[in-house]
Order: structure tokens, then C-alpha cells, then sequence
């Protein structure tokens, strides 16, 4: 078991716990930088949409697992940021670099009306009131007409920056790699900053994050835009993933896979984020793996992913609530005390109530 | 000099009167108790105080300005803290986080400086950490910094939103039930802490207290309300032997 020694306050600021820690993320990085020369194409297509989703899934992760807001309404703010980005694009020629942040932008100035809006809103009421948001963006963009391509649905330029054409799947895996890295990077210094702590202080609660001087609308509408700006990102590099997008690519079955994402993740957690991304994306090509041994009536059937999909996420509100970041700490902690492992020390007992709780 | 004032404050909730045409004032450096029976609104002033509620008539001064003017999350900003008597922590953070959002005050949104994590951010982190550590240090919370606020004792937690309340450093602050749910020993530490915060921090104290053993240790002065009314103000054996404030608690005539 190791000990770790704090000797500086910078400890606790930095990036890494330690060096051990810097190590395992160095190397990951240099796995993933390395990854396009032993995967094939297909793998790295994959892998690309982890990342995108997992950008997506950061975004909910801050408005719903660090402030507390339940959204339904994801998926539009993706749709919103493919879009922008492939009219911007196509329509007005603006080159690339500067069409995806304007794309991102655009969608955080819409998350930041919204969450105005919404941000009175908790529990149910919000949940239902994104949900409508999801529902009525995709109908907005499908009877956009010529502008938006309606139900056709917009071919989406490929990418070029400074005149280098991205053009194979290692350089969009590439590109989507830094930019995840990028929104993991931006997501941990939010969090060791005030505006993070503001946030976890409204989620957990608002009557006293607002008398240690938080404007709790204020914050709650900054965690709708930066968790759109996400999105929006996300969607801009989606749209080049898609080559072609149509309003249901992002209907609101999208946005309850997103937020199911980072439910089957671990909600409240950055690791969260992208163990759900891993989860989402790749669960389709196991499925396939697996339907190959099971008898053909079952594989074939028409539901079969649907349930598959529905009987692992019940399994983990079960059995696993804290998701695959939760099992994966027992999991750490089982080696590092071994063979000293309580099931007890992962069990919370309530040591109070909460009464006359003020809202 | 008086410092906070409350002149002739009421509220209502429906037809009750919680708090009627009550006034007091607080003076700087000094130990302020309000007690009364359960009901008596006591909680009410303290959140008229922080502006949670809006007075009906009346109005709320600290150092010759109104508070009136002021939003719950701006009462910070003139130096009025609080904890809350059913402990609203931020129960999935650790003691540490806890104790550095109560640091909010001292900061400025500057969302791009947080986001790229620009190298003044480190400068404002490693000030906001000195001051929770001098904190953590005056309550002696040290073996608890890096645990989640939900794992611990209800004795600590009490501790720890006594500490995010200073670590504002403010120049008032608000305890609501500061020995409530403690043990014997723990209600004789808060003594000696609400004794400390007065002399070595200089930071005057208003409490709201039913342990009669720690209000007469500590108090300065007290005030006795009930059904949102003023009973009684002096010394806190002058207002245990005041005839109404005998009344209220063991009902009937007074003597």
C-alpha cells in the first residue's frame, strides 16, 4: 500500500498526485499518440468517436454531475454545433480553425439563454423541460428549409487547416485525441478553481453555496453555457465524423444515451465521462462479437442491442450505482489493501438526518 | 456604538406572525445570544439577517447600512457569515473543498484565467489554501482536510461549517445551534472556541443557543424572544431571573 507524503500545498493544486500518477498518464498519452500505427482504420474510427462522445459527455458532466442540473437536452446543443459549424463551413466559407470554436460559441451563447431560463427549474421540472428543448430543436432544424437542409439532411465539408487536408482516419484521430485531451485538461482546471467549487457547492447545496456569496442563477447559467460549449465542440467534430448529418442523427433518443453515458460511467467524475464514452461506443461492436456465438433467431432479432444495452444499465442502478469509475476505485482498492479488502468500507451509513432543509 | 441593528422588524408566514416589531443591537467584539423557546423565531432573525426572507415592515443595519438593499449572495460581501443549525455542507466534497469555497468571497469570476489554469490562479489557490489551513489549524480539524464531508462525525461537521464560515473572514458571525447534537465535551470545546473567535480573531458573535451552561459561559449579552417578540435583554442571569422569559419557558402566570 502506498502512503502518500504531503509536503506542499502545490500537491493538491497540481495535475498529478505524484509522479507514479504522471507516469501511468504519460503513458496512456503515449499509447493513444502511438495508437494509429498498430490499429487499423476501422479501430481508429472508433476510438475517434470515443473521444468526440466522451467531449460531449464531459459538457453533461459539469451541468449535471458537478451543478446538479439534470439534462435531457444534450444531444441540441450537439445538433446545434454540428450545425453552426456545417453551415459556417459550407455556406460562408469560413475556414475551419475558426469555424469550430465560433461553432462552439454560438452553441454556449444558446445553453447560456437556456440555462437562464431553466435555471430556476430542479429535479423533474428541468429534466422535462430540457427534454422539450431536445424535442423542439430537432424540429426547428428539420423545418429549417434550405438553410438548415430540413429533413435531407447537410453534407459536411471535409477538414482542412492551413491548407493540410485531414483526410485519413489517423488524422482525425489525431485531431479528436487533442481536443479531448484539451476539454479533460480545460474540465480538471475548472474544478480546482472557484467557478468549479461554486458549482459543486450548488449541487449540493444552494442555500448555503448562496451565503458564502455564490449568485446561484449566475453559476447555474455558466454551467449550461460551458457545458454547450461542449457539446458544441463535440458536434462540429461529429458532423466530420458523419460525413453527412440529418435532425435525427441528434433526436432525443441521442440525448438519453448521453446522459446514460455518464450514468454507466460514474456520475460526478471526469474518469466518468470517458469510461461511459468507452462504454457507449464500443458496446455495439462487442454486442456484434457476442451475437456471433449466440443462436441466430436471438442475433437477428430486431431489439436485441436495445435490450442488451437496457439490461447492462439496469444491472448497473442496481448493483453498481456509482458506475464503472465506482467498481474500478473497489476494484484499486481491493489490490492496494490486499488481503485486508471490506466490502463495509464503501458502505456509507447515514450518521444523520436532514431536516427543514431550506431550498 | 451599536453595529448591527434590527429596528422594529416583522414577518409573517400567512397569519403567523413569526417575528413582531422586534428590535436589537449588536455591538462589535462581543458575544450576542438569542434564546427562546422552540418557535420563538429565533432561526427567523437569522435568515431576515441573510436576507433569506424579506421583513414586511422594519429594517436590518450593519455599521450605519442597510441590508435591505442587499441579495442573499451579496450579505457575504459586508461581512455577515453563518452556519446553519441542520448543517448544510457540501456533503460529497472533502473537509478541504468545503473550507475553500468558503474562500469564494475573496476571488473574482475570470473564466478563461480558471480554464487555462493561468499562472496567477496558483498564486490566488495558494493564498486560499494558507487561509483554510489557518483555519484548519484554530479548530484543529488537521486529521480530517482530506476526508468527504459525508464520512464524518456530526461533531466535526459542525466544526467544519463553523471553519468555512471563517475561513470568509468575516467580521460577524451568525451560529445557529452551535452545541446542538454535540456531547458534554464537545459543547465545553465550542465554549473555548466561541471565546477564542472573539478574543484571538476578534470577530464579533451573534449565537442562537438553548444550552444554558454555554450561554452563560460565553455571553456578553443576551436576548430572550418568543411567538417572534422581545421578552428580555441584559446579562445572561439577568435574563434567566426576568419573570416573562420564566414564563415563556415554564408557562403560566408569572411569578
Amino acid at each position: 500500500m502506498r502512503v502518500l507524503f504531503r509536503k506542499s500545498y502545490k500537491q493538491d493544486i497540481r495535475l498529478f498526485r505524484d509522479r507514479t500518477q504522471a507516469f501511468w498518464y504519460l503513458l496512456f498519452l503515449c499509447i493513444a499518440l502511438a495508437a494509429p500505427l498498430f490499429l487499423d482504420g476501422y479501430f481508429l474510427d472508433e476510438l475517434s468517436f470515443v473521444y468526440i462522445y466522451a467531449i460531449a459527455g464531459l459538457g453533461l458532466m459539469i451541468l449535471t454531475g458537478f451543478s446538479g442540473q439534470v439534462s435531457f437536452g444534450q444531444a441540441a446543443f450537439v445538433a446545434i454545433g454540428a450545425y453552426a459549424h456545417t453551415i459556417l463551413l459550407s455556406r460562408y466559407g469560413v475556414p475551419w480553425i475558426l469555424s469550430l470554436p465560433l461553432a462552439a460559441l454560438i452553441t454556449g451563447l444558446v445553453g447560456l439563454a437556456i440555462g437562464r431560463i431553466c435555471g430556476r427549474m430542479h429535479g423533474l421540472y428541468l429534466a422535462i423541460a430540457t427534454l422539450s428543448i431536445a424535442i423542439v430543436t430537432e424540429r426547428l432544424i428539420g423545418g429549417g428549409g434550405d438553410f438548415t437542409g430540413g429533413h435531407r439532411g447537410l453534407p459536411v465539408p471535409g477538414i482542412d487547416i492551413f491548407g493540410i487536408a485531414i483526410d485519413q482516419s489517423w488524422k482525425t484521430y489525431l485531431l479528436n485525441l487533442a481536443l479531448f485531451v484539451g476539454a479533460i485538461l480545460m474540465t480538471r482546471n475548472l474544478l480546482r478553481t472557484r467557478s468549479g467549487r461554486a458549482l459543486i457547492a450548488i449541487r449540493d447545496s444552494e442555500v448555503s453555496a448562496r451565503s458564502l456569496g455564490t449568485n446561484v442563477a449566475f453559476y447555474k447559467a455558466y454551467a449550461f453555457f460551458l457545458s454547450a460549449v461542449f457539446a458544441g465542440l463535440a458536434g462540429g467534430l461529429l458532423a466530420h465524423a458523419f460525413y453527412y448529418i440529418t435532425p435525427e442523427t441528434f433526436g432525443m433518443g441521442e440525448s438519453i444515451r448521453l446522459l446514460l453515458m455518464i450514468v454507466v460511467g460514474g456520475i460526478g467524475t471526469i474518469y466518468g465521462a470517458i469510461f461511459g464514452a468507452f462504454f457507449i461506443v464500443l458496446l455495439p461492436t462487442v454486442l456484434s462479437w457476442v451475437k456471433v456465438l449466440l443462436p441466430g433467431a436471438i442475433a437477428t432479432s430486431g431489439g436485441f442491442d436495445s435490450l442488451a444495452f437496457g439490461m447492462i444499465l439496469l444491472g448497473f442502478i442496481l448493483f453498481e450505482p456509482d458506475g464503472l469509475y465506482g467498481r474500478w476505485v473497489k476494484i484499486h482498492h481491493y489490490f492496494n489493501v490486499f488481503p485486508m479488502y471490506k466490502r463495509r468500507s464503501f458502505q456509507r451509513q447515514k450518521t444523520f438526518l436532514k431536516t427543514e432543509r431550506l431550498k | 456604538m451599536s453595529w448591527l441593528e434590527v429596528e422594529n422588524v416583522s414577518l409573517a408566514f400567512g397569519g403567523l406572525k413569526a417575528v413582531d416589531n422586534l428590535s436589537f443591537s449588536v455591538e462589535p467584539g462581543k458575544v450576542f445570544t438569542i434564546i427562546g423557546p422552540n418557535g420563538a423565531g429565533k432561526s427567523t432573525v437569522f435568515n431576515l439577517i441573510c436576507r433569506i426572507y424579506d421583513p414586511l415592515e422594519g429594517d436590518i443595519r450593519f455599521g450605519g447600512e442597510s441590508l435591505l438593499g442587499a441579495r442573499p449572495h451579496e450579505v457575504i460581501n459586508h461581512g455577515i457569515a453563518r452556519t446553519f443549525q441542520n448543517i448544510e455542507l457540501f456533503e460529497h466534497a472533502s473537509l478541504l473543498d468545503n473550507l475553500l469555497i468558503g474562500r469564494f468571497r475573496h476571488g473574482r469570476f475570470s473564466p478563461l484565467s480558471e480554464l487555462f489554469f493561468l499562472p496567477g490562479q496558483l498564486r490566488q489557490e495558494l493564498e486560499h489554501r494558507r487561509k483554510a489551513e489557518e483555519v484548519i489549524e484554530f479548530l484543529d480539524l488537521e486529521g480530517y482536510r482530506h476526508a468527504r464531508v459525508a464520512d464524518l462525525p456530526y461533531g466535526v461537521r459542525k466544526k467544519t461549517e463553523m471553519a468555512r464560515a471563517l475561513v470568509a473572514s468575516p467580521e460577524i458571525l451568525l451560529l445557529d445551534e452551535p452545541s446542538s447534537g454535540l456531547t458534554t465535551e464537545e459543547t465545553d470545546d465550542t465554549a473555548f472556541v466561541i471565546e477564542d473567535i472573539r478574543e484571538d480573531l476578534g470577530i464579533t458573535v451573534v449565537m442562537i443557543e438553548h444550552d444554558m451552561k454555554l450561554v452563560n459561559k460565553v455571553s456578553d449579552k443576551v436576548l430572550a424572544i418568543n411567538e417572534g417578540r422581545f421578552l428580555a435583554t441584559g446579562s445572561a442571569s439577568e435574563v434567566q431571573d426576568d419573570p416573562d422569559v420564566q414564563a415563556a419557558y415554564l408557562g403560566g402566570e408569572a411569578a
